[in-house]
C-alpha cells in the first residue's frame, strides 16, 4: 500500500506539474502510464498470497465472515452512490469544477476571486480527478476513486490493527470505521477527506513500525505520507506536531525530528510555493481575511467540550454511536494503562489519538465530522484494544453493538442511495436525475432541456452569479476570476442581474427552474 | 488476546447492568435520530 500511495503522489505531481507547464493534452498519456504502473502493483504475486491467506484465515471464522460479509455489503451499497452522478455540494462547487476549469483552459492557474479560493491550495486529490475527468467527463471514474480511498482505508486499517488484535478483533475495528454513515456518505462523492484519511492511517503504521524495528527508512517514509496527507488538505498539519514529539520521545534524537519535519514538509512544498507566488500566503485562504468568521481557529478550552460532543448530539454528518457508548471505557483505560506505565507502543497510539484530538478541537469546525473522519480509524482501533484487555461481558457487548450498527448503517445508506439505481440501470433518464435532484436554490447548475448546449454550440461563455458549476459542459470563464473579456460570444446569469454594462446583450433563454438567463452578446462589440 | 465468545450475556454485576442501560440509551438515541431525519428525508 506504501507503494501505491507513493505513485499516486508522483503521478499527483506529475499532473501539477504538466498544468503548470500548460500541457495538459498530454493527460490521457500519462494517466495510461499510471495504469500501467498500478497494473504491475496489481500482478504482484505477494499481494495475492497475502490476500489468499486472509481469506483462508476468515472462511474458518463464522464470525469474522460474518464481519466481511458487513464490510462487502456497505462497499456494494457505496459502489451503488458511486456510479450514480454526483450531488455533493462541494464536489460540484471546487473539486471537480476547478479540475474541469483546467482541462478547458489546458493548464493549471490561481483562480482568484471569492468563489474558487480553493484553487490556491494544495490539490493532489483533484490531480486524479483531473486525469479522470479527461476520461469521464460526467465525473463517475472521479467518485470511484474516492469510494476507492474509502476500501484502501479500511484495509489499512485492518493491517494497522493486526498489529495489536487477532483476525476478528482487526475486522471489528475495520468494520466499526467503514460502516459509519460518514464514510458512507464520503464514499459516493468526489470529496477529499477519504483520500486524506488513506495516508494518514499509513503514516501512522509506518511510524509504528519505525518505534518497534527502528529502520529510519520507515520513519522518512511516514513521514512523505504526512506530506501527501498535507498535499490533500491543510488540516493534516495539525498531526505534524504530534508525530514530532512522538519522535523525540522515542529517539531522543533532535536530528530525526527535523528529518522527519523536513521530509513532511518536502512533499507539499510545490503547492506551497506556488500559493506563496500567486497569493503571497503559502496557505492562502487562511489568514488572508478572505474567509468568514466560522473559519477562525478554536482557542478556547470551553469551546472543545461543545465542539466534541457535536459529534454526537445531532450531528450534521452521524458517526457511530459505538464510539460515544465505550468513550467512558477508552478514557479509563488509556489513563490506568498511563499509571501503570504499561505497553509503550499503545502509549504511543493514544498519545497520537490524544493529540490529534486536541488539534482537530482547534480546527475551525466547518467540516463536522469530515474532520473527524482521518482520525476514526484509530478510535475505533483503541476502542477495540481497550475492550480486547477488558470483561469477556465487554466483548460480547462491543460485537453486538458492531453489528447492529453495521445493520442500521447498511439500511440507511442503502435506502439514501436507491435514488441512484434506476439511473444506473437506465431506467431514468441522467437529466431527468440531475433535474430532480440537484439544488438550484442553493446555487447547483445544470441544462434541464440541453437548449443552452444547442445555442451554445461549444462557444466560450462569460458567466455570473451561480455557485457549482461542474455541470456546465460548456467551455466558461466566471466573473469571480476574469473580468469579461471580448470575443466571449455569450453571457450566462443564474440568480442574478445582468450588469448594466451589458444592457445591450439580448437575452435568448431563460429558465424559472434553474434560475439561469442566457444572452448573446452584440457582435459588434457595443457591449463590453 | 483472547477470542471473542458470543451472544451468550449474563450479567453478574451492577455496573454490566449500568452499561447495557446506558448502551442502549445512546443506541436508541443514535436510531430515533436516523429514522426522524430519514422521515423528513424521504
Amino acid at each position: 500500500m506504501v507503494e501505491l500511495a507513493i505513485i499516486l503522489g508522483i503521478f499527483g505531481n506529475l499532473v501539477f506539474g504538466l498544468g503548470l507547464w500548460g500541457k495538459l493534452f498530454l493527460i490521457k498519456p500519462l494517466t495510461l502510464l499510471l495504469a500501467v504502473v498500478l497494473g504491475g502493483l496489481m500482478v504482484q504475486k505477494k499481494m495475492w498470497l497475502a490476500v489468499w491467506g486472509f481469506w483462508k484465515k476468515v472462511k474458518k471464522d463464522k464470525i469474522a465472515l460474518g464481519l466481511l460479509a458487513f464490510g462487502g455489503a456497505q462497499a456494494g451499497v457505496n459502489l451503488i452512490g458511486a456510479l450514480g452522478p454526483e450531488l455533493g455540494f462541494d464536489a460540484l462547487w471546487y473539486h471537480l469544477t476547478i479540475p474541469k476549469i483546467y482541462l478547458q483552459f489546458g493548464q493549471i492557474f490561481y483562480l482568484r476571486g471569492g468563489l474558487y479560493y480553493y484553487s490556491a491550495m494544495p490539490k493532489l486529490t483533484e490531480m486524479f480527478y483531473l486525469a479522470s475527468l479527461a476520461f469521464s467527463p460526467a465525473g463517475t471514474l472521479a467518485k470511484l476513486i474516492h469510494f476507492s480511498f474509502g476500501l484502501l482505508s479500511a484495509a489499512a486499517l485492518y493491517y494497522l490493527a493486526k498489529r495489536y488484535l487477532k483476525l476478528r478483533g482487526a475486522l471489528i475495528a475495520a468494520v466499526m470505521f467503514y460502516t459509519t454513515l460518514i464514510v458512507g456518505w464520503e464514499s459516493i462523492s468526489a470529496y477529499v477527506d477519504l483520500s486524506r484519511t488513506f495516508f494518514e492511517i499509513l503514516a501512522l503504521d509506518l511510524f509504528l513500525r519505525w518505534s518497534e524495528k527502528r529502520k529510519p527508512a520507515d520513519l522518512y517514509e511516514s513521514a512523505i505520507m504526512l506530506g501527501l496527507a498535507l498535499s490533500v488538505k491543510l488540516l493534516a498539519f495539525f498531526s505534524l506536531p504530534v508525530f514530532l514529539i512522538l519522535t523525540f520521545w522515542k529517539s531522543h534524537k533532535i536530528q530525526l525530528v527535523l528529518k522527519y519535519f523536513i521530509f513532511t514538509l518536502i512533499v507539499p512544498l510545490p503547492w506551497l510555493i506556488w500559493s506563496t507566488l500567486k497569493t503571497g500566503n503559502p496557505i492562502y485562504p487562511i489568514f488572508s481575511g478572505i474567509l468568514d468568521q466560522t473559519h477562525a481557529l478554536v482557542l478556547n478550552p470551553l469551546s472543545w467540550g461543545k465542539e466534541f460532543f457535536s459529534f454526537f448530539i445531532h450531528p450534521q454528518d452521524p458517526i457511530s454511536p459505538i464510539f460515544l457508548i465505550f468513550l467512558p471505557l477508552l478514557i479509563f483505560g488509556l489513563v490506568k494503562m498511563i499509571k501503570e506505565n504499561k505497553n509503550s507502543g499503545l502509549k504511543k497510539l493514544s498519545f497520537y489519538f490524544g493529540g490529534v484530538m486536541l488539534g482537530l478541537m482547534v480546527t475551525p469546525n466547518t467540516g463536522g465530522a469530515r474532520f473527524l473522519l482521518p482520525y476514526l480509524p484509530v478510535w475505533s482501533l483503541l476502542t477495540v484494544i481497550m475492550v480486547e484487555q477488558s470483561t469477556r461481558f465487554l466483548k460480547q457487548v462491543l460485537l453486538v453493538l458492531v453489528i447492529l450498527t453495521a445493520g442500521v448503517n447498511l439500511g440507511y445508506r442503502a435506502l439514501a442511495n436507491w435514488k441512484f439505481v434506476p439511473v444506473i440501470i437506465g431506467r431514468q433518464s441522467r437529466t431527468d436525475f440531475l433535474s430532480r435532484n440537484l439544488k438550484f436554490d442553493f446555487g447547483d447548475f445544470y441544462d434541464v432541456d440541453g437548449r443552452l448546449d444547442q445555442l451554445i454550440n461549444h462557444d466560450w461563455v462569460y458567466v455570473i452569479g451561480g455557485h457549482n458549476w461542474f455541470y456546465a459542459d460548456f467551455p466558461f470563464v466566471h466573473e469571480s476570476f476574469s473580468s469579461f473579456v471580448p470575443g466571449l460570444g455569450y453571457i450566462l446569469t443564474q440568480n442574478a442581474i445582468l450588469p448594466e454594462k451589458f444592457q445591450g446583450a439580448r437575452e435568448i433563454y431563460a429558465n424559472s427552474q434553474t434560475k439561469i438567463r442566457l444572452y448573446l452578446i452584440n457582435p459588434f462589440g457595443q457591449n463590453d | 488476546m483472547s477470542k471473542f465468545l458470543i451472544f451468550n450475556f449474563k450479567f453478574s454485576n451492577k455496573k454490566e447492568i449500568f452499561f447495557i442501560a446506558w448502551a442502549i440509551l445512546i443506541f436508541g438515541f443514535y436510531v430515533g435520530d436516523l429514522v426522524l431525519r430519514g422521515l423528513k428525508k424521504w
